[in-house]
């Protein structure tokens, strides 16, 4: 089987401004991964690329063998740091959205957690808090049974409950195989929930280990470890 | 797939569609009402002026409302549905940039087709009283000499004109954002310089091009006798049309390469 | 119970400790079926990998079994039941010495504090 996701000396330019420099990496199935950063360190600009939304000044990604294209965007479920539906439409018809477009979607596994979190599903996306939407938008992302999890950012903006909820669904929905790749800057939040941790600093990989063997090497915690690798 | 996303786009579009058409219909079997049926065409011509060129001018200004709509509405839908945050969805769909394309033109077609029939819809609605048919039928002999056809067979040339020119204005205002997407700022504004240097081009163009090949020269519109008002729009359309058809072409290409290789969302 | 685990050490280590403490304090029986990976991962808010990883240990040493089928069961074997509860209580004492030896007791006078200290419990239980 192919690696879910691998990258050979990706870069991203603008102008003379690196966003990315040669990262390369490979990606194993059945692992949550948390890919760690700060602001500005290429987090977002790698998911883009990954989701076909950019592309790559140089070097090669691959999802699943491929190019990023029709055949990975069916197995690539894709959460993004912005609200990204269009906002006059109601959450039912954006469950219809993307069962008619996504096979893998499970609108039963949806009705599920929308109910769970009691979100009405007569309401109009543009009348919901932000913090609903980006349940609402998680929700239609972790109900597909894709192969890979991309979630920009997807505690951000959701309160400690909240999230707490949206860890467990995350860990009760993705299948054995699949891999679900994290970005977020609230660590210590899904620490225990990792496998493995990407951390990025202006663009360039500097950290690729399993938690596990970070917390053996190092004797703190990834979150600790961050801190230290980025201190200002 | 291709069906699913015209299905989105003009479900997207349907709601100011809808509404501005229907204002438009609305105040068009008004004017019939009110305007158009108290009208006596055997009056003095001193008593039509005034209703006539109020309604020209109210109709040539509901007109241009309704194609400047249709027009934003088609660029807004493309630019928001590929472009916007909204991109961010509709590009890990999964179809290819050229589905997408190809949806976004032929939704854009049914859009603007509707809009014309329902223009057509709105010209007829005033016109169709006994009063006006009557007055036409006595200055249709004028007119058949004006334009060297029948006012049928004029509408008829008028409609293909517009069925390819609708053609062509989509794939050019579709080029123009897609161009603006190359740069890495001010995307919006320079879509619409694109936009209007691309109108200004294909004039030159054209007019340049006419020149040359001698099609037409400034002389036939010297002598006012033998001037056919009815072989010069033929020549024109067909002139016109074929370049027109060549570059939407291009442009349609141009476009396909762009969002399948140059995609970069802010 | 909820799972305190600290962020220093591995978690599948912390998670390995905590099932041995369960087994040893009686929550899981002798021939007990153990619920499932993702349960127990759900009810620790850890990753079903991590927690996988920690009952393969857990079997390697013997102490959990898995039948192909039907599931992972709490060991039988009595003689490795008290092994554990042994050298679980093995560890704590040496971490107690060391933390006695911290405060500057030498070995035999943190005895006799034990010492004093359980009569002072007898004492008290005893009125």
């Amino acid at each position: 089987m192919k690696a879910i996701l691998e990258c050979q000396r990706l870069t991203k330019r603008y102008g003379n401004f690196f966003a990315l420099s040669d990262l390369s990496f490979t990606l194993e199935r059945g692992q949550i991964i948390g890919l760690l950063g700060p602001n500005g360190s290429g987090k977002t600009t790698l998911i883009k690329l990954i989701n076909g939304l950019l592309v790559p000044s140089d070097g090669q990604i691959a999802v699943n063998g491929c190019a990023p294209g029709v055949e990975s965007k069916k197995i690539v479920s894709y959460l993004p740091d912005r609200d990204c539906l269009p906002s006059q439409i109601r959450v039912k018809d954006a469950l219809t959205l993307y069962s008619d477009f996504y096979s893998d979607f499970s609108m039963e596994r949806a009705a599920k957690m929308l109910d769970a979190l009691e979100i009405d599903r007569h309401s109009r996306l543009s009348a919901l808090s932000k913090g609903t939407k980006e349940k609402v938008q998680l929700i239609l992302v972790m109900s597909r049974d894709a192969q890979l999890y991309v979630l920009d950012e997807p505690i951000g903006g959701v309160d400690p409950a909240a999230r707490d909820y949206i860890l467990r669904t995350i860990l009760t929905n993705y299948s054995e195989n699949a891999t679900i790749l994290i970005s977020t800057h609230l660590i210590s939040d899904i620490e225990n929930v990792l496998d493995h941790v990407l951390f990025l600093k202006a663009g360039h990989l500097v950290l690729n280990e399993a938690v596990d063997e970070v917390r053996t090497k190092y004797g703190k915690s990834v979150d600790s470890l961050f801190r230290e690798v980025f201190r200002c | 797939m291709l069906g699913k996303l015209i299905k989105y786009d003009l479900k997207n579009a349907a709601r100011i569609f809808l509404l501005v058409h229907g204002i438009y219909l609305f105040i068009c079997i008004i004017l019939r009402l009110l305007v158009m049926n108290p009208l006596d065409f055997s009056a003095p011509s001193r008593l039509l002026i005034t209703p006539l060129t109020l309604i020209v001018v109210l109709f040539i200004f509901l007109l241009t409302a309704m194609t400047l709509t249709t027009s934003l509405l088609i660029a807004l839908r493309f630019y928001r549905n590929l472009f916007s945050k909204e991109g961010y969805l509709s590009w890990t769909l999964p179809a290819a940039p050229s589905t997408h394309l190809l949806a976004k033109f032929l939704s854009g077609y049914l859009i603007a087709a509707a809009d014309i029939i329902i223009i057509a819809a709105g010209i007829l609605v005033l016109v169709t009283g006994s009063n006006v048919a009557d007055a036409y039928r006595q200055i249709a002999p004028d007119m058949e000499k004006v334009l060297g056809i029948t006012l049928g067979s004029y509408a008829l040339k008028l409609f293909l004109f517009t069925v390819i020119f609708t053609f062509t204005s989509i794939v050019q205002i579709y080029f123009c954002i897609a161009l603006g997407q190359l740069f890495q700022e001010h995307r919006v504004l320079l879509a619409i310089a694109f936009y209007f240097l691309a109108g200004f081009g294909v004039q030159i163009l054209t007019t340049s091009l006419l020149l040359i090949t001698g099609l037409i020269r400034p002389q036939m519109f010297a002598d006012s006798y033998s001037f056919n008002m009815g072989r010069y729009t033929d020549i024109l359309y067909l002139i016109t049309g074929i370049l027109s058809i060549i570059l939407a072409v291009i442009e349609y290409m141009v476009t396909n390469y762009i969002m399948k290789r140059k995609i970069n969302l802010i | 119970m909820p799972w305190d685990l600290d962020n220093e050490r591995p978690i599948y280590l912390q998670l390995m400790e905590r099932i041995q403490q369960d087994i040893v304090s009686g929550v899981y029986k002798p021939g007990e079926k153990i619920p499932s990976v993702r349960d127990l991962a759900l009810d620790a808010a850890v990753n079903p990998n991590t927690m996988q990883k920690a009952l393969s240990e857990l079997e390697r040493s013997g102490l959990v079994y898995s039948q192909r089928t039907s599931g992972r069961f709490i060991t039988e074997d009595a003689g490795m039941l008290k092994e554990l509860k042994r050298s679980l209580a093995a560890d704590h004492i040496r971490d107690f010495f060391h933390k006695m030896r911290q405060l500057g007791f030498s070995d035999d006078e943190t005895l006799n504090i034990i010492q004093e200290t359980i009569k002072g419990e007898d004492h008290e239980s005893n009125t």
